[in-house]
């Protein structure tokens, strides 16, 4: 009986079935028990463009976690702080985004991406050009242990009920998930999400405007692009002062 | 008592031995559709790495969508992510065998195309394989189905299945549903 | 009589309580998958919603009430004192403390994972802790009830252990050897994630030995209900026990089908082979032979109750049982939703109709019918028939709570029911908001709000239910004094019981067999393939 059930799981069933899925009988049979059958068939694609290079493996996040901050601060002093203020405020809000209090992931991960181009900054290249991957994640470490910028304290009454909806709830009809789905704390999202409050309303929209245009597409699977493609501007706008409100 | 106790242990035997007759008749069935239907289990065991998918390979960001190779064998590649497919349209044709393979960067994911029996758990660590043909044309719905976090209710796409004379593979055997 | 009441109480008040605030958390959500609008409706909130009432329902609920009920069978059957009444209360204590620490973080939005855990989501280390320590009380309660029942057997040989207590060692066994998985699961490779002390989990194995825990689980609940079918329904409506020896039998069946089965709910996985899951989608099939007995001999022993009372001809007899009794009132309604949740069973184990509903409501569907249906609506009963005991007072009204059994039963119906159609047109689970404008779905607006209508119905009946229990304990004791809880006797009593269906060792030898066939090689090709790892995602905090 007991011998029947096996013959019949891992011989008769695959063997028969391999004939209707093209696979020969060696094969279903190694896969009916388990075992990894030798890859025969290479996968008939183009190469690869990705998106980014970043890539969340072993070493990259100890690489993140063990960022210094003192190290970092030593060269945000010599590097970023005629632009990227240590309180969060940055000389040009539409351009230059606010980075303290920001997630290490997510600053690691930018950093990288326009070091390699893969983000284009023409101003952030030449100074990403001369340092390492290690000074890279120092700076993370340094700039997410930076409390967050100060709200605009008057932006919420200008925070519209679709902004509101569309950042909290999403919108099924357009395939469109909560911003805070994946922006919110302890979201539990892509691992290189940036957090948003904090950040400045005209950044944020800008930034939605380059994932629509394709002129910025470093996002991993177009995540961003996505989304920001189906926005409307007045969304955009209504959801980038979402984020300025204080919370 | 109406019931003695021989009479007892005969209805208690026959009880049993037909139970054991229905169960007999379900593992036949089962069989007869594994052989007869090939109704088997999805089951390819063959893993991928979920940190390095968009890097390179089959599941990098252009290579995903419906792919005829040069031996006319069609594949429809999707990537399920936190929270979407990519691509977020494929199209397939009809009546002809169509092989999915789908693989996830990040955490469980799972999809139905519903009215079909594509149906398949994703896993970061591991490629689904799953062979069908569909026989009806128009635009399916294909949501995820495994919560995969907050934006799980939102990760929905579809599948556009369309007549041969209509599925024009480009240069590179690729079909989208934008051209 | 029982001795230790107020640690039954303790135990039974705690599972009802969740049950209470967990039901509550049901009808919200149907609330906000319907076309009406429902207020605080947000991905998060509902995700709290449904990590909370199903962790409620399936853990606190079930694990607090068969420990109760475990006791006080123990006690009442045995008619003797439980040992160590000091370790059942530290068993209590943990289970609590853990309950107290689910709670906390589920309710701080630090745990919105379900309560099926779905790494390489991660929650607060502090909720998988909880659980752990709700299931090391009740091990402490297993470890009693195989105390009680070898000491009862020493102190009378050549006696059979009585049925109720016999099923609920059978029960306490086959929670130990289900809990091997999860907890296998939860400090191997959930929990130190959770610390983060581990950056990446193999998700396959996680899914592997949670469903080495998932299928038996199902029958750790269900065996009250079986308990009530065998031993006390029969003696409610005035008959006897058909056959003591098919009982054993299928108690012992649950405890060997019961486990090797888990893949079943892998079937669409593709990180197992086909071999496996052909060869436990076979042992599932057998899983249904336990129930088809008792099905038949619950009936047969529910009939001589009938023919005593005086029904005549071929189904004369149902009519002439005491429906006024809530015993045999939800034994009925039990048996009636057993047939919806059976069937639907039936359709998940066949690989092939299981591709047309694999985690859509259909599936949502058949664990509501068949646990919130079939298993529930027997632990009311079965706290209806022992609360006289438990608090020396006679039913306040037996009317009401017969009208709470009917409403729960029609309830579970008008809700779950649509539930089966919905998920064959491609209702996924776990989703808070669908597109009622789009044409194709449109159509199940009316049915959606159907669920909730038949939602607000177990609230209700949830609600006279507490209010039913509550009643008792002010009810003033009167000169009527409620008797002992008495067991169906069987029909030939007398019967010599052979020696294996009077004890486990020889079952535990099978199980072992049947487990290593069924699960080494799955378990072990993590270790041989070492397939590519997940980061952890967490929900907790900001890593």
């Amino acid at each position: 009986m007991a011998l029947a059930v096996w013959a019949l799981g891992f011989l008769i069933l695959p063997v028969i079935d391999a004939n209707n899925t093209g696979i020969d009988s060696l094969t279903a049979i190694c896969r009916a028990l388990g075992i990894a059958a030798p890859a025969k068939q290479a996968p008939s694609t183009q190469t690869a463009v990705p998106a980014s290079m970043t890539a969340w493996d072993a070493t990259t996040l100890d690489a993140v976690a063990l960022g210094d901050p003192v190290a970092g601060a030593a060269l945000a002093q010599d590097s970023c702080v005629a632009c990227h203020d240590p309180n969060g405020l940055t000389t040009d809000p539409a351009t230059i985004p606010s980075t303290t209090g920001q997630s290490a992931r997510a600053l690691y991960k930018q950093l990288s991406d326009m070091k390699r181009g893969e983000r284009p900054n023409d101003v952030m290249k030449p100074i990403l050009d001369e340092l390492s991957q290690k000074q890279l994640a120092d700076l993370a470490a340094y700039y997410s242990r930076l409390p967050r910028r100060n709200h605009d304290i008057h932006a919420i009454a200008s925070a519209r009920g679709g902004a509101i909806v569309l950042a909290t709830k999403g919108d099924v009809s357009r395939a469109l998930p909560a911003c805070e789905a994946c922006h919110g704390a302890n979201a539990g999202g892509p691992l290189e999400v940036p957090m948003l409050t904090g950040q400045y309303p005209d950044y944020i929209a800008a930034q939605l405007r380059a994932y629509a245009s394709g002129a910025r597409k470093n996002d991993i699977y177009g995540r961003m692009r996505r989304i920001a493609g189906k926005l409307t501007d007045q969304e955009i706008k209504d959801v980038a002062a979402y984020y300025d409100a204080p919370r | 008592m109406a019931v003695d106790e021989i009479s007892a242990v005969q209805n208690e035997r026959r009880w049993a031995l037909a139970m054991g007759g229905v169960a007999a008749v379900m593992l036949a069935a089962i069989v007869w559709a594994g052989l007869g239907l090939h109704m088997n289990p999805p089951s390819n065991i063959e893993t991928v790495d979920p940190n390095t998918l968009h890097v390179a390979g089959e599941f990098a960001e252009n290579n995903l969508g419906t792919h005829v190779d040069s031996a006319g064998k069609i594949t429809t590649r999707i990537v399920t992510t936190q929270f979407a497919f990519v691509p977020e349209c494929v199209v397939v044709p009809q009546d002809m065998q169509v092989t999915f393979r789908l693989a996830s960067p990040d955490v469980i994911h799972g999809l139905i195309v519903v009215g079909t029996n594509v149906n398949t758990m994703v896993v970061p660590g591991f490629v689904s394989q799953v062979h069908t043909v569909f026989d009806k044309p128009g635009d399916l719905l294909m949501p995820c189905h495994e919560f995969c976090g907050l934006g799980h209710g939102q990760m929905v796409a579809h599948v556009r299945v369309v007549p041969i004379a209509d599925f024009r593979p480009d240069g590179d055997g690729r079909v989208t549903c934008d051209n | 009589m029982t001795i230790n009441n107020r640690l039954i109480l303790a135990h039974l008040w705690t599972a009802f309580a969740a049950f209470g605030v967990a039901i509550l958390l049901g009808l919200w959500q149907m609330w906000v998958r319907s076309p009406l609008a429902a207020p605080l409706s947000t991905p998060d909130n509902y995700y709290l919603s449904v990590t909370a009432h199903g962790s409620a329902m399936a853990y606190v609920l079930t694990t607090f009430f068969i420990m109760g009920f475990g006791y006080f069978v123990a006690e009442s059957a045995l008619k003797q004192a439980l040992p160590a009444p000091r370790l059942a209360w530290a068993g209590f204590v943990l289970g609590i403390v853990g309950t107290v620490l689910v709670v906390a973080t589920v309710l701080s939005g630090q745990a919105s994972v379900m309560f099926t855990f779905y790494p390489p989501l991660s929650a607060s280390p502090l909720f998988y802790i909880g659980l752990v320590l709700v299931v090391v009380g009740s091990w402490i309660w297993c470890a009693l009830m195989i105390v009680a029942m070898t000491r009862w057997k020493k102190a009378n040989p050549g006696t059979p252990v009585p049925l109720a207590m016999y099923a609920t060692v059978a029960n306490a066994i086959l929670w130990l050897w289900t809990t091997v998985g999860v907890a296998a699961e939860l400090l191997f490779v959930v929990i130190p994630a959770a610390f983060g002390w581990t950056q990446t989990v193999d998700v396959g194995l996680t899914r592997t030995l949670f469903s080495w825990t998932l299928h038996a689980i199902v029958y750790f609940w269900l065996i009250p209900a079986y308990i009530a079918f065998y031993t006390m329904a029969p003696q409610a409506a005035g008959g006897r026990l058909f056959s003591d020896l098919m009982a054993r039998g299928s108690f012992i069946l649950f405890l060997l089908c019961g486990l090797p089965v888990g893949l079943h709910h892998l079937f669409m996985d593709p990180e197992h082979s086909s071999g496996f899951k052909t060869v436990q989608m076979m042992l599932t099939v057998l899983v249904a032979v336990p129930t088809l007995l008792t099905v038949f001999t619950v009936t047969a022993s529910m009939e001589i109750g009938g023919r005593l009372r005086g029904g005549k001809g071929l189904l004369g007899w149902i009519g002439a049982l005491p429906w006024e009794r809530p015993m045999v009132l939800a034994t009925g309604l039990s048996f009636f939703m057993l047939w919806f949740g059976g069937f639907g069973g039936l359709i998940n184990m066949s690989y092939g109709m299981n591709a047309m509903v694999h985690n859509t409501s259909w599936v949502s569907a058949h664990f509501h019918m068949i646990f919130g249906g079939s298993v529930v609506i027997m632990y009311f009963a079965i706290a209806y028939h022992i609360w006289p005991n438990l608090t020396g007072r006679l039913a306040p009204s037996l009317v009401l709570q017969r009208a709470q059994l009917w409403l729960w039963a029609i309830g579970m119906m008008v809700m779950s029911l649509p539930w089966h159609w919905l998920g064959l047109s491609g209702q996924v689970r776990r989703v808070a908001q669908f597109d009622y404008a789009d044409p194709s779905i449109s159509w199940w607006a009316p049915w959606m709000i159907m669920s909730v209508v038949g939602g607000g119905m177990l609230v209700i009946s949830a609600g006279m239910f507490i209010w039913n229990l509550v009643s008792f304990h002010f009810e003033r004791t009167g000169a009527a004094k409620p008797g002992p809880v008495e067991y169906a006797r069987a029909l030939h009593p007398g019967v010599p019981v052979p020696a294996a269906l009077n004890g486990f060792v020889l079952w535990n030898a099978f199980v072992l067999v049947l487990m290593a066939a069924a699960y080494t090689y799955p378990i072990a090709q993590f270790f041989i393939l070492k397939p590519p790892q997940a980061v952890v995602h967490r929900v907790d905090r900001t890593p």
